[in-house]
Parts: C-alpha cells; sequence; structure tokens
C-alpha cells in the first residue's frame, strides 16, 4: 500500500480536524464544574444580600474573590495533572480582570446608577467575557453568553421584587444549566 | 521512510487514534459514546474499529458498571502512541518528499 501526498494532506487534515473537537471537548468537560461553582456562588450571593442587605457590597465582594480564588484551584489542579495545557491560566488572569474591572466600576458607579441597572453591570460584563473567549475556545461559550445576556436586559421588563428574583435565577440558573450542558457534551479525562 | 500502518491509516481508525491521541493525560480513557460522537461514528462501525486496534496492541478496553450502567471507556496504549507519531510523521515525510 502506498499513500501519495494528496492522500496524506487529508489525513494530516483529519487528524487537526479531530485533534481540534477533541480539545473543545475537554475545555468543555473541564469547565463544567466551574460554571456550576460560580452558578451556585451567585445564587448564595442573591440568598446572602436578601437577608443581609446592608453587608451587600462586602458579601459581593467575598463571592467573588471566594469564586476566583476556587478557579485558580481548580485550574492548578488540572495543569498538574495535565501538563501541557498552557491556556488555562491566560482565561484566570482574563477572569480576574474583569472581575477587579467589574468591581471597581460597580463601587464608583454604585450610588449614581439606579440599583436595577447595577444588577446587570457585572453578571453582562462577565458574560461578554465569555462571548469573546468563546471566539476562541468554542461556539457554545459564545450562545451562553447571548442567552445569559439576552435573559438579564429581559429582566428589566420587571419590577421590584421580582426583578431580583429574576436577576438571581437567570444569573445562577445560566452558570448551572451551562456548567451542566458543557459536562454532558465535553469529555472529562 | 519508514512503511505505511494499514491498521492505523484507515480513515476511522486514524480519527479514533487522532482523538485518543488528544487527550493530554497519557494514561487518559474516554467513553465509547463521547468518543462516537468525537469520530462521527456509529455504535457498530467504533465497535468493529477498537476491536482491531485492540487486537493490534494500540488501544485498550475497559468495561466496568457505573450507577449499575455497563460503560466501555478506551484509552491508548503507549504501543499506540508510538505507532501513531510514526505514522503521523510518516504522513509529513510523504508531503514533504513530494514539494522537495
Amino acid at each position: 500500500m502506498t499513500i501519495d501526498p494528496n492522500e496524506a494532506a487529508t489525513s494530516l487534515q483529519d487528524i487537526a480536524t479531530i485533534e481540534r473537537r477533541t480539545h473543545e471537548a475537554l475545555l468543555y468537560g473541564g469547565s463544567s464544574g466551574i460554571f456550576v461553582m460560580w452558578g451556585v456562588l451567585v445564587a448564595s450571593g442573591y440568598g446572602l444580600v436578601e437577608f443581609y442587605p446592608r453587608s451587600a457590597m462586602i458579601i459581593w465582594l467575598a463571592i467573588t474573590a471566594a469564586g476566583c480564588a476556587a478557579t485558580a484551584l481548580i485550574v492548578a489542579l488540572r495543569r498538574r495533572a495535565c501538563a501541557q495545557e498552557t491556556s488555562d491560566w491566560r482565561l484566570v488572569w482574563a477572569l480576574a480582570a474583569l472581575a477587579a474591572f467589574g468591581a471597581t466600576w460597580s463601587y464608583l458607579l454604585g450610588p449614581i446608577v439606579p440599583r436595577p441597572l447595577m444588577y446587570s453591570f457585572q453578571p453582562t460584563l462577565y458574560l461578554l467575557g465569555i462571548i469573546l473567549a468563546g471566539l476562541w475556545l468554542g461556539r457554545f461559550f459564545v450562545v451562553l453568553g447571548f442567552v445569559g445576556i439576552a435573559l438579564i436586559v429581559l429582566g428589566h421588563l420587571q419590577s421590584e421584587p421580582w426583578l431580583r428574583l429574576w436577576m438571581a435565577a437567570v444569573q445562577s440558573g445560566t452558570l448551572i444549566v451551562g456548567g451542566i450542558w458543557l459536562g454532558r457534551s465535553g469529555v472529562s479525562q | 521512510m519508514s512503511g505505511v500502518n494499514e491498521v492505523i491509516h484507515q480513515a476511522m481508525r486514524l480519527r479514533i487514534m487522532a482523538a485518543l491521541n488528544a487527550m493530554s493525560l497519557k494514561k487518559a480513557a474516554i467513553e465509547f459514546t463521547r468518543l462516537k460522537a468525537l469520530v462521527g461514528a456509529t455504535d457498530g462501525n467504533l465497535g468493529a474499529h477498537l476491536e482491531t486496534l485492540e487486537r493490534a496492541g494500540y488501544i485498550v478496553i475497559e468495561k466496568r458498571f457505573e450507577e449499575r450502567k455497563p460503560q466501555t471507556r478506551v484509552r491508548m496504549s503507549p504501543a499506540g502512541r508510538r505507532a501513531f507519531a510514526e505514522h503521523v510523521a510518516y504522513l509529513r515525510e510523504i508531503i514533504d518528499s513530494a514539494g522537495a
């Protein structure tokens, strides 16, 4: 059996396609837990703020810090297991930059901007980050980001107290359902 | 230039080996249904090609029960990893020698 150059090129192209698909599935599988964790954290944040409204800023800062630390830990553990994965840290740094940007502007704009708009600012900022990351990582992240932003914008048709409930359900729900879907369509090692 | 590996070169088996080789952990196993989706195979087709690869010693098939459901997991053996790397090198050599 002999292989001509065209056939060899087609085979190499086929290999590259499957490798890209497998890396995407591995990334989906690996991100699943991170998304579910953020969903649970966001739901806890809304729950705690409901009971301690005066400590809202501290609660959200603590939630963001806990989420970033847990994400960094998950990525570090994964990197230890898979020495050749290199892109994860850049994602964590991007997430940390977005969190710092969102927290700073929330602090500065909080006293001026109407509260209902502040419910949407940070979540839509993170979802925008997910959309942008999705342009490189996989189309599911783009879809998840757009669905999340659309649901958040739709929430502004409601008024208090339904608005807060809507935001809590939509923001945590998008992350949890998205995370579960990632786990189902991805591959874990 | 080493010769063509006919076990690996078949289109579906090449895809299976590419998917298993792309797993970042050396001993990582992938579930049958996930592998089927990745390479675009049918149940019967994938099963037959996996058997061929297993007979050649390139993959290891593990069968176990998870939550009372039978689960088949597939992983690449060190021999399979070596053979795949050699086959890819062979394909590149063909292209390089054609371009020279």
